[in-house]
């Protein structure tokens, strides 16, 4: 590669940084994003691209490193990855990390939640659904105090149909009312017959997101992104290093190891066309059984729950998303003091001089 | 007699001192190898830019490791530590297995054994992140490296994690071995 190649990739990059939906950390509040991560092809700020190495992600500095036409390709930016791992999440689930070290664990849990076990992930990236159950009934990360209440509601048995059109106090304040229109405007996959017509499946509404105090509305609205880029290229295939995606579970005491499929998440189907299609067809087939509609209704009802960026909750149901915000927050609570020692950890003493001095330290006392 | 005596009271109380150069490719394990070696736990460490350097002791010798950051467009700037280097440490991420980056590792390791400044420098490669799944074994790694091409050189291939500790120690074993030899080799 030449110097004039590496010019034009840092160029592209550097263009790419200034763009407002990656102004702002992929995983965290921070706004200085000096780093890229290859996997996901998102701007993250210096301690989120710690957290990422920590999960074998590769990180590369956008000035300190040259880049290739083939990964510059790669980076679709925060937009692209929030519909794709931020589809189903909003700020009552899980509160956007701060972007000091105070928030280092949080900010760490978030990444495992949101790369990992994938919760909040767009259906197409998703584990298929009985393993996604099964994540929900056992806690993956022994951190996390699971279960928290939305998620203790999502075991409940399948609530009739009806009460997804007519909100009752009950169920559908908690979950947000009617399941709202989605970032892609798809229609909600298997979630019941009135709610999802499929034959009739909507145009892609570009979703402005109006709801306040949500650090990533920016990234998630409006709608699709990206269908006719050049960079049709399938990225991440092209890269022989497929080890990126491979099962990291061995290293990270966190994550689960007694999951038999786990398999299936180490290849998510997005795999194969590096360009996310907005529009995935809607698989629901009305001849299903029951049963099976059953089973698919409730992991959907649960995927919707975090979609509150139609805007079309009314005050109060906003004021109980507030009060599930705050039951979140206490359920972890006490988590993050458990997770306090560790956040005082001994950090790398960083000093920045190119020029060997007698002890890194000294140069700090100034 | 008088001589033994010597050697006696500077085998307990001498302190060596050893001047080490830690590099490696980008995110290979070499902030935490370090922190690891010095605090004995396993730090989140972000991309080093410049350098960290710590002094470990170990088997009565005082290490004083530079860990130099790794990024490609940094790496010019290893030659500033040369001088004065009795060893290098060469990490490897042994789990990347991405052609590219091994040739990388290859070429920047040899372009270091060919500087004049390191030619008595001794060189310890540590083979890191053997605890992920489907790393790169030593003798694959060794093989890749084309470490047997290297000659008038002592050197050394350690399998090891740097999040677990494991084979950092047998490491510095060899070196700290290394320099107590070539002590002797010296009178």
């Amino acid at each position: 590669m030449t110097d004039r190649d590496v010019e034009k990739c840092k160029k592209q990059l550097e263009a790419m940084r200034k763009l407002p939906e990656n102004r702002r950390c992929a995983n965290c509040a921070s706004m200085a994003v000096p780093y890229i991560c290859l996997d996901f092809g998102t701007f993250v700020c210096t301690r989120c691209s710690a957290l990422h190495r920590d999960l074998t992600h590769r990180v590369k500095s956008i000035t300190a490193s040259k880049f290739t036409a083939l990964e510059v390709a790669g980076v679709l930016g925060n937009q692209n990855d929030a519909q794709l791992y931020l589809c189903n999440w909003n700020e009552s689930y899980y509160k956007v990390p701060g972007a000091g070290n105070e928030d280092t664990e949080r900010a760490r849990e978030f990444m495992n939640i949101k790369y990992v076990e994938k919760r909040w992930a767009h259906d197409s990236i998703k584990p298929a659904a009985p393993v996604a159950q099964q994540q929900f009934q056992q806690p993956a990360q022994p951190v996390y105090q699971q279960p928290t209440q939305p998620i203790q509601n999502m075991q409940q048995p399948m609530q009739p149909v009806t009460q997804y059109q007519q909100p009752q106090p009950a169920y559908g304040q908690q979950f947000g009312g009617p399941a709202p229109t989605q970032p892609f405007g798809q229609p909600p996959a298997f979630a019941n017959k009135n709610v999802s017509p499929v034959k009739n499946a909507p145009a892609p509404v570009p979703v402005q997101a109006p709801v306040e105090d949500d650090p990533f509305a920016d990234m998630l609205g409006p709608g699709p992104v990206k269908t006719a880029q050049p960079v049709a290229q399938p990225v991440v295939n092209n890269q022989p290093n497929n080890n990126f995606n491979q099962p990291t579970f061995n290293a990270h005491p966190n994550a689960p190891t007694n999951q038999p499929n786990q398999g299936g998440f180490a290849q998510p189907t997005f795999n194969s066309n590096a360009t996310f299609n907005p529009n995935p067809q809607p698989t629901f087939n009305a001849g299903q059984s029951a049963a099976i509609n059953n089973v698919k209704a409730g992991f959907n009802a649960a995927a919707f729950v975090g979609n509150n960026n139609a805007g079309n909750q009314n005050s109060a149901q906003k004021a109980n998303w507030d009060m599930f915000g705050d039951m979140v927050k206490k359920a972890a609570g006490p988590v993050a003091a458990a997770n306090q020692p560790i956040q005082n950890k001994p950090q790398p003493v960083k000093v920045n001089a190119p020029a060997p001095a007698p002890k890194g330290n000294d140069l700090l006392d100034f | 007699m008088g001589s033994s005596i010597t050697d006696l009271f500077n085998k307990l109380f001498g302190k060596k001192e050893v001047r080490i150069l830690m590099v490696g490719l980008d995110a290979a394990g070499k902030t935490t190898i370090l922190y690891k070696l010095m605090l004995g736990e396993v730090v989140t460490a972000i991309p080093t830019i410049g350098f960290n350097v710590e002094t470990v002791e170990y088997k009565n010798i005082k290490f004083t490791v530079w860990d130099v950051g790794g990024q490609d467009t940094i790496r010019p700037l290893w030659v500033h530590y040369y001088q004065n280097t009795d060893a290098v440490i060469f990490v490897v991420d042994s789990h990347d297995r991405e052609p590219d980056r091994v040739q990388d590792a290859r070429e920047e390791l040899h372009k270091l054994m060919n500087e004049d400044q390191l030619k008595d420098a001794a060189l310890l490669v540590f083979a890191n992140k053997q605890d992920l799944p489907k790393a790169m074994t030593l003798s694959e790694l060794t093989e890749k490296l084309n470490l047997n091409q290297l000659r008038n050189r002592d050197w050394h291939a350690q399998a090891c994690c740097a999040k677990t500790g494991e084979g950092l120690y047998q490491g510095l074993d060899w070196l700290s071995n290394y320099i107590q030899n070539k002590g002797k080799k010296a009178k």
